[in-house]
C-alpha cells in the first residue's frame, strides 16, 4: 500500500491544524496591519486637517481684524488703529504663506490660498491709499477709496469660504477612503476566518471517523490474544498508524507462537543438561579436592626452596665481601708500585745530570793536558835559544879578551879601546849568567809541566770510571721502574678480577633473591589455588543444587507450554 | 548670447549646449507646471531661472530632489534655504534692503517714507530696509503691483510731511506711475528704488536723478563686466540691464558645472553646492552658500543719469 503524507492520522492532523494556524496568523497580521495603517492615516489626516483648520481660522481672523483696523483709522485717524492695520495685514500674509507651504494640497486649494493673499493685498492697498487721503483731510475721498476695497473684500470672504469647503471636501474624501479601506480589510478578514473554521471542522470529523473503526478491530484482536488465542489476526484495510499497529500485533502473535514451541523444546533440553551438569559438577568437586592436596605440597616445597636460597645468598654475601678486601689490597699495591716508579725516575734523572757534569770535567782536563804538552814543546825551543845566547856570550867574551890584548899592545892609544873591551866582556858575562838562569828556570818549568800532565791523565781516567759507574746505576734504576710498572699492572689486573668477582656475586645474590621471591609467590599462588579449589568445590555443590532447581523448572515450563494452543 | 558664446568654444563644439525656453508668465501655478514638465524630460540637465520670486517659490518645491535650478533675479528672502537644489545669482531682498538702508543711513537722510509692492518681493525688501534703517519711518504703505493705482494721495501726503527720502520697493510699473506723479507734483524728497527698477533705466524723462540699488550696471568698469557689456552692445546695439547680466551669469555657471561633471543632474547640483573658486561673472564673483544664495554679493548703489546707471558713493560695492 502506498503511504502518502495524508494517509496517516498524524499527517492529516499536522496538515489540517497547520493550515488552520496559518490562516489565523494571516488573519492576525492582516488585522494588525489594517489597524496600524488606518490609525496612521486617521492620525495624519486629523493632524493635517487640524493644522489647516487652525491656519484657516487664523487667516480669516487676521483678515477681518485688518479690515476692521483699516476702516477704523479712516474714521478716527488713531495711530493704534494704523499699527493694528499693518500688523494684522502682515500676520495674515504670513499665515497665507504658511498655508501655501503645507504639502499635499490640491491645485484648487493652492489657487484659493493665492487668491486670498492677492485679495488681501488689494484690500490693504485700498485702505493704505484711503488712510493717506484721510491724513490729507479728504475724508470723503478716503471713504470712496475704502469702498473700492469692497469688491476685493467680497472676493476675499468668498475665497475663505471656498477654502473651508475645499478642506471639508478633502476631509470627507479622506473619510470615504478610510471607510472603504476598512470595509475591504474587514471583508478579507472574514473570508480568512471562515476558511479557518471550515478547515477546522473538516479536520475534526475526518480524525474521529478515521480512528473509531480500526480501534474496535484492534481491541477485538488484543482481547483474543490475551485469552491465549495466538492465531488471531486483523487483515482489514486501515489508515496509516492503525495499519502499522495491526501489523505489529499480527507479528506479535506469530512471534509468540514461535516462542511457545521453542520454549517447550528448550525445557526438554534444559532438563537433560541439568542432569549432566550435576554429574559433571561432582567430578569437578572431586578433582578439586585432589588438586588442593597437590597444591599444598607445592606450597610446602616452595617454602623449603626459599630457605635453602637464603643460605646460598649469605654465602654469596661473604664472597662479595672477600672480593672487596682483595680489591682494596691490590689498590694499595698499585699505589706502592706507583710510588717506587716515581722515586726511581727522579733518581735516574739526577744521575744523568751528574754524568753530564763529569763528562764536562773530563773534557776540561783533557784540554788542560793538551795545553801543558804544548807548553812542554815550547820549553824545548827556549832551551835551544838560551843555548844560542850562551854561545854568543862566550864568543863575545873571547872577542873582548882579544880586544884587550890588542889595546894593551897599542899602548896609550888603545887605552880607551881597552876600557870599551872590558865593558863588552862584562856584558858578555852578564848575558852568560842570564842564559844560565833561564836554562835553570826552563828546567823547573819542564819538570812541573810533566808532573801536571801525569796528574791530569790520572784525573781523566778517574772521571771515566765514575761515568761507567753512573751508567750502571741508571741501568739498575731502569730495571726497578720496569719492575714497579709490572707490579702495578698485576695489581690492576687483580683489582678488575676482584671487581668482576664482586659483580658476579651481586648478580648471583640478586638472582637468588628473585628466585626466592618467585618461590614465595609460588607458595602464595599454590595457597590461592588451594583456596579457589575449595571455592570451586563449594560452587560445584551449588551447581548441583541449581541443576536440581533447573530440572524442577523445566518440568513446570513443559507443563505450562503444553497448556497454550499453537498457531 | 551666453549660449552662443559657450557653444563657440572648443569644449562644446561636439555636444553643443541646447536651451529649452519656457514662459512662466510670473505665475506660481504656471511655474510649477513648467517645472514638472522639465523634471520629467530626461535630456534636461538643469534650469536657468526662474526670473520672478513668486514663480521660483512654487517651482522650487517641484525641483527639490530632482534637478538643480539657478534663479536669475528672484530676490525674495523666502527662497533662502528653501531647497538644496535651488540657487540664485542675485543677492536676496534681505541683503538688498539692508544695503539700501546702509546707503540711506550714510547719506544722513533721517526721515524716510516707504512704499512697497504688496507681494512677497515688495514686503521682503521693505521689511529688510525697516530693520536696518536708523532714522524715522514716516509711512510704510503697501501699493498695487499693477501701476494702475493713483499715487496722488501718497505724493500729496509726502509733500505735506516732507520726508528726506522715499523708498519705492516695487517693480517697474508702479515705479513708473509713482515717478510720473512725483514729477507732476515736483516732490523734493530723494527717491530710491531697487533691482525691480531695472527696466526703468532708459526712461530718462522721469527717472533721471533717482537712486537705484542695482545688481548690475552698464557703467561697471571691472574687466569681467566690460567684456559682457561690450559683447552685448555689439550684438543688440543697446546697454544690457541687470536681468540680462544675471541670466548671462547663471547660464555660464551652469555651463561650467556641466563641463566639469557631465550631465548627471545630481552631480551638477553637488558641483554647484561646492564650487572651489567663485565664477568671475559679469555681475560679480559668483559662489553659492549652503542656503543657495550667492556669498559676498550685493547690489551696487547707482544714480540714473541720462538713461545710465552711474555708481554713487555711500553704497556697498560688489
Amino acid at each position: 500500500m502506498e503511504t502518502g503524507a495524508f494517509d496517516t492520522i498524524r499527517g492529516r492532523l499536522w496538515g489540517g491544524f497547520g493550515v488552520l494556524v496559518l490562516l489565523l496568523v494571516l488573519a492576525g497580521i492582516v488585522a494588525r496591519n489594517s489597524m496600524t495603517t488606518i490609525a496612521g492615516t486617521i492620525h495624519t489626516t486629523l493632524g493635517q486637517v487640524q493644522s489647516e483648520a487652525d491656519l484657516a481660522s487664523q487667516l480669516s481672523a487676521r483678515v477681518s481684524q485688518t479690515m476692521e483696523a483699516g476702516a477704523r483709522y479712516i474714521e478716527t485717524r488713531d495711530s493704534a488703529a494704523e499699527n493694528a492695520f499693518r500688523r494684522d495685514g502682515w500676520a495674515a500674509h504670513d499665515v497665507a504663506r504658511r498655508m501655501n507651504a503645507n504639502t499635499g494640497q490640491t491645485t484648487s486649494e493652492l489657487e484659493t490660498i493665492a487668491s486670498i493673499d492677492n485679495a488681501l493685498s488689494t484690500v490693504e492697498v485700498h485702505y493704505a491709499a484711503a488712510d493717506r487721503l484721510a491724513d490729507l483731510g479728504r475724508t470723503a475721498d478716503a471713504r470712496t477709496e475704502a469702498a473700492g476695497a469692497r469688491a476685493a473684500v467680497t472676493d476675499l470672504l468668498a475665497n475663505i469660504e471656498r477654502l473651508g469647503s475645499l478642506k471639508a471636501e478633502r476631509v470627507a474624501a479622506a473619510d470615504d477612503r478610510l471607510s472603504l479601506d476598512t470595509r475591504r480589510k474587514s471583508a478579507t478578514l472574514l473570508v480568512l476566518i471562515a476558511a479557518a473554521v471550515v478547515i477546522g471542522i473538516v479536520v475534526v470529523v475526518a480524525t474521529i471517523s478515521s480512528i473509531g473503526g480500526p480501534l474496535d478491530l484492534l481491541v477485538g484482536q488484543a482481547r483474543r490474544m490475551s485469552q491465549g488465542d495466538l492465531g488471531a489476526r486483523t487483515d482489514a484495510t486501515l489508515p496509516g498508524e492503525f495499519r502499522i499497529l495491526a501489523d505489529a500485533m499480527n507479528h506479535t502473535g506469530q512471534s509468540l507462537s514461535r516462542v511457545v514451541s521453542a520454549a517447550a523444546r528448550t525445557a526438554d533440553d534444559v532438563a537433560t543438561s541439568a542432569h549432566e551438569l550435576a554429574s559433571v559438577s561432582e567430578q569437578i568437586s572431586l578433582s578439586a579436592g585432589q588438586m588442593a592436596t597437590a597444591m599444598t605440597d607445592v606450597a610446602h616445597g616452595a617454602e623449603m626452596q626459599v630457605q635453602e636460597l637464603r643460605v646460598v645468598d649469605e654465602a654469596l654475601q661473604a664472597i662479595r665481601e672477600a672480593a672487596v678486601a682483595v680489591r682494596r689490597a691490590s689498590d694499595e699495591v698499585n699505589e706502592l708500585g706507583h710510588g717506587i716508579e716515581g722515586t726511581a725516575e727522579s733518581k735516574r734523572s739526577e744521575i744523568e745530570r751528574a754524568v753530564g757534569m763529569l763528562i764536562e770535567v773530563k773534557k776540561a782536563v783533557e784540554h788542560a793536558a793538551s795545553e801543558v804538552s804544548a807548553l812542554h814543546s815550547m820549553l824545548g825551543d827556549i832551551n835551544r835559544f838560551v843555548h844560542t845566547v850562551g854561545q854568543i856570550a862566550d864568543q863575545t867574551n873571547l872577542l873582548a879578551l882579544n880586544a884587550a890584548i890588542e889595546a894593551a899592545r897599542a899602548g896609550d892609544a888603545g887605552r880607551g879601546f881597552a876600557v870599551v873591551a872590558d865593558e863588552v866582556r862584562k856584558l858578555a858575562d852578564q848575558s852568560q849568567r842570564a842564559a844560565a838562569d833561564i836554562a835553570r828556570l826552563t828546567m823547573t818549568v819542564t819538570a812541573r809541566a810533566t808532573s801536571s800532565t801525569q796528574a791530569m791523565e790520572l784525573g781523566a781516567r778517574r772521571v771515566g770510571e765514575v761515568e761507567t759507574l753512573s751508567r750502571e746505576i741508571d741501568q739498575a734504576l731502569r730495571t726497578i721502574v720496569g719492575a714497579a710498572d709490572r707490579t702495578r699492572a698485576a695489581a690492576l689486573a687483580v683489582t678488575s678480577a676482584a671487581e668482576s668477582n664482586e659483580r658476579a656475586a651481586s648478580t648471583a645474590a640478586a638472582t637468588v633473591q628473585r628466585i626466592a621471591q618467585t618461590a614465595e609467590e609460588h607458595a602464595a599462588a599454590a595457597e590461592e589455588v588451594n583456596a579457589s579449589t575449595q571455592e570451586q568445590s563449594a560452587a560445584c555443590e551449588q551447581m548441583t543444587s541449581a541443576s536440581g532447581v533447573l530440572l524442577q523448572g523445566s518440568t513446570q515450563l513443559k507443563e505450562l507450554v503444553g497448556g497454550m494452543s499453537k498457531a | 548670447m551666453a549660449v552662443d558664446e559657450i557653444n563657440a568654444t572648443a569644449a562644446w563644439r561636439q555636444h553643443p549646449l541646447r536651451v529649452v525656453y519656457r514662459d512662466d508668465s510670473a505665475s506660481g501655478v504656471r511655474a510649477a507646471a513648467i517645472a514638472q514638465e522639465l523634471v520629467d524630460s530626461a535630456p534636461v540637465v538643469a534650469v536657468v531661472g526662474h526670473v520672478n520670486s513668486k514663480a521660483m517659490m512654487a517651482a522650487a518645491r517641484v525641483y527639490d530632489g530632482h534637478m538643480a535650478a539657478i534663479a536669475t533675479s528672484a530676490t525674495s528672502p523666502d527662497l533662502t534655504g528653501l531647497s538644496r537644489w535651488t540657487f540664485r545669482v542675485v543677492s536676496s531682498d534681505s541683503a538688498n534692503g539692508q544695503a539700501i538702508a546702509q546707503f540711506v543711513n550714510q547719506r544722513g537722510w533721517h526721515r524716510a517714507a516707504v512704499l512697497y509692492e504688496n507681494n512677497s518681493y515688495g514686503r521682503g525688501l521693505a521689511n529688510a530696509f525697516r530693520r536696518s534703517y536708523k532714522g524715522e519711518i514716516v509711512t510704510f504703505d503697501p501699493v498695487d503691483d499693477t501701476g494702475n493705482e493713483s499715487f496722488e494721495p501718497f505724493v500729496s501726503f509726502f509733500k505735506l510731511r516732507a520726508p528726506d527720502v522715499v523708498l519705492v520697493a516695487t517693480t517697474d510699473p508702479p515705479a513708473r506711475a509713482f515717478l510720473k506723479e512725483a514729477k507732476r507734483q515736483q516732490l523734493a524728497a530723494k527717491i530710491v528704488g531697487a533691482d525691480g527698477w531695472m527696466p526703468l533705466t532708459g526712461d530718462g524723462s522721469i527717472a533721471d536723478g533717482v537712486f537705484v540699488g542695482a545688481p548690475f550696471t552698464a557703467t561697471d568698469t571691472r574687466a569681467d563686466a566690460l567684456r559682457f557689456i561690450q559683447a552685448y552692445r555689439k550684438r543688440y546695439g543697446t546697454d544690457p540691464d541687470g536681468y540680462a547680466a544675471l541670466a548671462y551669469d547663471a547660464t555660464y555657471v551652469l555651463a561650467q558645472a556641466i563641463e566639469k561633471v557631465g550631465t548627471d543632474r545630481a552631480r551638477v547640483r553637488d558641483y554647484l553646492a561646492s564650487m572651489n573658486a567663485p565664477f568671475p561673472g559679469a555681475t560679480g564673483p559668483i559662489r553659492f552658500g549652503p542656503d543657495g544664495d550667492p556669498t559676498g554679493k550685493a547690489i551696487v548703489m547707482t544714480q540714473i543719469e541720462h538713461g545710465k546707471l552711474d555708481v554713487v558713493s555711500g553704497g556697498s560695492a560688489p
